[in-house]
């Protein structure tokens, strides 16, 4: 159904051949890291638009579909609606309407629409990042960085393993949800979800079956991978190779001077 | 003189008729993964329609439009003369029904749709009773056992009666006996094809095993890459090895076995037909002997 699909196509993945479909994952996921630390430091206005030019310059780069963006935004959409609204309601000041015990305040509307804008240009950050890197590619990414961890003893192969399935398994839960809706669809359910009281009723059938479903493929897939001779991380030597480039190095020298220079305007001419 | 109510005159003007009625039908074809392009189809009333194609020729597409189950962005479709379908008129068993089973019991997940129509009470329980039965599941010894515990054959049967609880006219079946194994998928069409007989449903089906469309369609849809390039009587259909040919299939053992002994024409290779067939040569040769 329409509305399942739609929600869920965040964070896909769009093949192609751009500068930045080229780079090492692993400078991507630190850039992305960085701009995310520094949407959170600074303090205002003109730094996030700082940042957002420079975030639409990478859009540009990678030729994504604007689409994308709005998809990215749109399963989110009623938290930021939320927090947007708890923000101008609650922060005292200047009130320039009332409802009984709330007011919106000007101070309210502008905090407000600050942290919504932060929060939307940190979820193109990573839509970015995602529609960028294949999954694959990603994970091995994330297992890179985690490395440090291992000597805590976190098993980062394991955990980079579960991601790649994670993410691997969404589109066939995807697929297996839609036979689901249908299937409950062909029993004379509706699933419009019109009615907040009648979720829960309406989404039973649809989380039991794709549950137990979830559980029988791990199964086959754990059976799978033992048959095939998997053993962990242990000694394991890899298909794709990650090697950083000239491209790399100049790309992330790029990014950290921008960041840099947004910081600076962004901490400097903040109006808090 | 006799009295007919006005429900049943109708039931048998359109006995013979059309149970649905596809015209230029175009499913949303984003997330389809086989696009089926304007559809023109009749599916016959009272009877057994049988689709069948190569994987991937948009058997599942078809049937889910039939039943109403994907939005044709355009194109009309008619179910008996209406535009909409009546709740409860057209039922649909998807693929891998087994996976679809929720509730806690056997009896619960088979009433589930009845109760959505509208059914409650002892009405609700004979209902569960009679599609149980049809099925061949005994609602005493299945009726309070959790469906997950079952066998994959038993689970196919509790999912098929879920629909069949809700006494479909239409029924759509996607591929029932995937999966199962030969003898069980046989006694499985054969309660599917008493039921049928016994309520005058009206059947339509996709089906990989050809032997078995043989043996119980009367009417056969084919379908290759996304098009329908066959639609009429079994007979004529199934004896058509060039057609069948063409769509990457192999006409079922009695349409070879018909050709191979020389026959001309459409050939009649449904069970009945075929014996008939056999014995009206074997009476031509001793009557040219």
């Amino acid at each position: 159904m329409k509305v399942a699909f739609a929600t869920f196509s965040a964070g896909q993945f769009l093949p192609g051949e751009s500068a930045l479909h080229r780079l090492d994952p692993r400078t991507k996921l630190l850039a992305g890291l960085c701009f995310a630390v520094c949407l959170f430091l600074v303090k205002g206005w003109l730094g996030l638009v700082v940042l957002g030019c420079g975030l639409g310059a990478a859009y540009l780069l990678a030729a994504a579909p604007l689409a994308y963006l709005w998809r990215s935004l749109r399963p989110l959409l009623l938290l930021l609606a939320i927090m947007f609204v708890m923000q101008a309601v609650t922060l005292p000041g200047r009130a320039l309407a009332s409802w009984g015990p709330f007011s919106i305040t000007a101070e309210g509307l502008a905090r407000g629409g600050f942290l919504t804008a932060r929060l939307a240009l940190l979820l193109f950050s990573s839509t970015l990042l995602t529609l960028s890197t294949a999954p694959v590619a990603l994970t091995d990414g994330v297992e890179w960085l985690l490395r440090p961890l291992r000597r805590l003893g976190l098993p980062t192969h394991e955990v980079a393993l579960m991601m790649t399935i994670a993410l691997r398994f969404i589109p066939t839960l995807l697929r297996q949800l839609d036979d689901l809706i249908k299937a409950q669809r062909a029993r004379g359910a509706d699933l419009r979800m019109r009615d907040p009281l009648k979720l829960g009723q309406a989404i039973l059938p649809l989380v039991v079956p794709l549950f137990v479903l979830s559980f029988r493929r791990a199964e086959d897939l754990a059976v799978a991978m033992t048959s095939r001779c998997y053993r962990g991380g242990e000694g394991r030597t890899r298909y794709r190779e990650m090697r950083f480039a000239i491209g790399d190095s100049l790309a992330g020298s790029m990014v950290l001077a921008f960041l840099a220079a947004a910081l600076t305007v962004g901490r400097l001419w903040g109006p808090e | 003189m006799l009295n007919i109510g006005d429900s049943a005159m109708q039931d048998v003007e359109q006995e013979g008729g059309c149970a649905a009625r596809l015209r230029g039908l175009n499913p949303r074809t984003s997330l389809e993964r086989h696009a089926l392009r304007d559809v023109d189809l009749d599916v016959p009333a009272g009877v057994v329609t049988a689709v069948i194609g190569p994987t991937a020729s948009g058997k599942t597409t078809l049937l889910q439009l039939v039943a109403g189950l994907l939005p044709p962005t355009r194109g009309d479709l008619t179910i008996w003369d209406r535009k909409e379908a009546r709740p409860g008129q057209v039922g649909m068993v998807m693929q891998r029904a087994e996976m679809q089973l929720f509730c806690a019991t056997v009896r619960e997940d088979v009433a589930v749709a009845p109760r959505l129509a509208g059914l409650d009470g002892r009405a609700l329980e004979m209902r569960v009773e009679d599609a149980l039965l049809a099925v061949g599941l005994d609602p005493e010894a299945f009726g309070d056992r959790s469906p997950h515990a079952l066998s994959l054959g038993e689970q196919r049967r509790v999912a098929l009666a879920g629909i069949l609880s809700l006494e479909p006219r239409l029924l759509v079946l996607d591929e029932p006996g995937a999966g199962l194994d030969p003898l069980m998928r046989r006694r499985l069409m054969e309660r599917l094809l008493a039921w049928r007989e016994e309520g005058g449903h009206t059947l339509l089906y996709a089906s990989h095993d050809m032997e078995e469309v043989a043996r119980v369609a009367d009417h056969v849809v084919l379908l290759a890459g996304g098009r329908i390039v066959g639609c009429g009587p079994a007979a004529a259909i199934l004896g058509d090895e060039a057609a069948l040919a063409g769509a990457g299939m192999r006409p079922p053992l009695a349409a070879r076995v018909a050709a191979g002994i020389g026959g001309r024409g459409p050939l009649p290779v449904t069970g009945p037909g075929l014996a008939a067939w056999l014995k009206a040569r074997d009476v031509g040769r001793e009557g040219r002997a």
